[in-house]
């Protein structure tokens, strides 16, 4: 009976299970009967105490008066707007970057050349220590902001960018409008970026037509300067501004790589096929070479993702309280450090099996149909 | 029959048709190695061009040249008057008129049949949808193969993708066509299939230069035999001749070797 393959290898794996669980166990209350010999609560219903920890900035509203759970929530909305704003302006900066490594203008490949270098061969702590130590070094005070786009000032005391913000009369309208907008773009990906000319103007001005309809009035809240500070638009401090332009450099290099070889990885063909038929360049890019390329960058492409999400903690060297931040505050002050380390374990691990899924999802969608 | 000593010059064919496609002094390098080496060449329209020769001989880089998919270094070529040179509105005006059949077939994977086909005649020829899936439905129909048009391009054997891709040229209603090698990535018994299209295509009187190795089918349609070898024109001839009474020791040595 041992000799079955099937039996043998059932038992082998109850055996290895065996092993595993009783491992755990003997952890579990090792470590359960250690901290009760010394007084140290376990449990998690500390999370819903009142806090009294300060966070310096964040995305939701806290005050210190709010329990735990809600300073982790602070913590986590903090983390995961820096992730997605890097993951969107790198994903957007990496394909220009990387597609423009490949031209013949050689000031254009050389410039993308150097930023793809120098992000990918400096680690990111320097380059973000860097970039927060030019906030005091370089930039002016306040009153004299340097002003590089039209509303969007920079000093000592971080970034002024205009805050857009919108007014409905009619909301229910505007969703309709929104929902329509949107089928129209999922029916166009799933055309897998094949599009009739005028699909991408047409879903444009159901939109807009949509907020016309609706009387939505957008106001765009110009940053003014009163003399000590700035009244409207955005402030971003500079710790913030650090993290996401400094990680967005820092991602930008990788993403911009991963797209050059998916770029490379079409073949010479498919350029020769497509120029043979009199298309010019950029359409041949954008309606033969990007479709093909993104199923091949994807799963390289979701791993600098998680990675973004991992370097977030890196907010931690310029002061910005991300999501371990916060977690370190909470433990040092609640001293539940084993439930926190694994709160911590377990937030991470959410968010970047959510990403992989994410990104296995769409790789199927685009798969290529063989036989 | 051709001397040695006029072995560089094309002759003209018979025809009184003008040029659809002249070639003059045309020489190419890749870095210090000579691939092309002072071409001259002039195709009538309707005229049915073969190209043989050894491997490694320039055919396919000479007829890349016209419709600059390689740039040629010296030299001329006018395709339908406008000569190519680097101007890139100029380039994309010649390409649109030029269709192009290659060894690997390049069709867009991503893409089905019909998606194929309708590519180009939308985006460049600016056809409403309706009228170029009509185009595209038609030179299916052509090809044979008009109940295959929603499939994807991994899903047609190889000579069904060959035939696809001759479609697909054909879409832009091209005034040349140009053939690198389409059947040799076949399997044997889809060569005919594809031939047969090709002859049909003939048949209509269409512009066509053909490097292949498929003799049978170079007796069957070419007005003429351009044997090339080590980057030059090394004679040229009505099919008749050239097989019966080959005037060169190279070209002699190489029908010797691929007639058995």
């Amino acid at each position: 009976m041992l000799s079955d393959a099937k039996t043998r290898s059932i038992i082998i794996q109850c055996a290895l299970v065996g092993v595993a669980a009783a491992f755990a166990a003997l952890l579990v209350s090792t470590t359960f009967a250690n901290l009760r010999a010394r007084g140290i609560p376990i449990g998690f219903d500390f999370l819903t105490m009142p806090s009294r920890i300060v966070i310096s900035e964040a995305i939701l509203t806290y005050k210190s008066r709010d329990p735990y759970y809600w300073a982790i929530a602070t913590g986590l909305a903090n983390t995961v707007f820096i992730s997605a704003v890097v993951i969107v302006f790198s994903s957007v900066l990496g394909l220009v970057v990387g597609i423009t490594r490949l031209s013949s203008n050689p000031l254009a490949a050389g410039t993308c050349r150097v930023w793809v270098e120098v992000a990918r061969n400096s680690p990111p702590i320097v380059l973000l220590i860097f970039l927060y130590s030019l906030w005091w070094k370089v930039l002016p005070p306040v009153g004299e902001a340097f002003n590089p786009l039209p509303g969007v000032y920079a000093s000592m005391r971080g970034l002024v960018v205009p805050a857009i913000s919108m007014d409905v009369a009619t909301p229910g309208l505007l969703v309709i409008a929104l929902a329509l907008a949107l089928a129209a773009a999922g029916w166009a990906a799933a055309r897998r970026g094949w599009l009739p000319p005028l699909a991408a103007p047409a879903i444009l001005a159901v939109g807009v037509a949509g907020l016309w309809i609706a009387d939505a009035k957008f106001s765009v809240d110009w940053p003014i300067f009163t003399g000590s500070n700035f009244k409207g638009g955005k402030e971003l401090t500079p710790e913030l501004s650090t993290i996401l332009i400094g990680l967005t450099i820092y991602t930008t290099g990788f993403v911009a790589e991963i797209v050059r070889g998916g770029v490379l990885s079409v073949g010479r063909g498919q350029w020769d096929a497509g120029h043979s038929l009199g298309l010019p360049r950029g359409k041949i890019l954008r309606l033969i070479i990007i479709p093909q390329m993104l199923r091949v960058i994807v799963p390289p492409l979701n791993s600098q993702y998680i990675n973004v999400v991992k370097n977030s903690t890196l907010a931690i060297a310029v002061g910005y309280p991300d999501f371990l931040a916060v977690m370190n505050t909470i433990i040092s002050k609640s001293s539940h450090s084993i439930e926190g380390v694994f709160i911590i374990l377990g937030v991470y691990l959410a968010l970047n099996l959510s990403l992989s899924s994410a990104a296995n999802w769409y790789n199927r969608r685009i798969a290529i149909v063989e036989r | 029959m051709l001397s040695s000593a006029a072995k560089r010059v094309a002759p003209m064919p018979a025809s009184s048709e003008p040029a659809a496609i002249e070639m003059v002094g045309m020489n190419k390098w890749y870095g210090s190695f000579h691939v092309l080496k002072d071409i001259n060449l002039t195709v009538r329209r309707g005229e049915r061009l073969v190209i043989c020769g050894p491997s490694g001989s320039g055919k396919s880089t000479m007829i890349r040249c016209i419709n600059r998919l390689e740039e040629h270094q010296h030299g001329q070529i006018v395709v339908d008057g406008v000569e190519l040179t680097n101007d890139l509105k100029k380039i994309d005006v010649i390409r649109r008129d030029i269709g192009m059949v290659f060894q690997h077939f390049n069709l867009f994977p991503h893409l089905t049949i019909l998606e194929n086909l309708m590519l180009s005649p939308i985006w460049v020829r600016s056809m409403r949808r309706w009228q170029a899936e009509q185009t595209a439905m038609h030179y299916l129909e052509r090809v044979k193969i008009p109940d295959q048009a929603h499939k994807y391009p991994g899903q047609l054997s190889g000579g069904q993708q060959q035939r696809v891709a001759i479609a697909r040229a054909l879409c832009m209603s091209p005034k040349i066509m140009l053939f690198d090698e389409p059947t040799s990535a076949l399997d044997p018994e889809m060569v005919k299939e594809v031939l047969d299209t090709m002859v049909a295509l003939a048949e209509d009187g269409m512009t066509m230069l053909c490097v292949t190795h498929e003799m049978g089918f170079a007796r069957q349609i070419a007005d003429r035999i351009v044997f090339m070898d080590q980057g030059e024109i090394v004679e040229m001839n009505n099919p008749s001749e050239f097989f019966s009474n080959p005037s060169h020791e190279r070209s002699k040595l190489f029908l010797g070797q691929i007639l058995y």
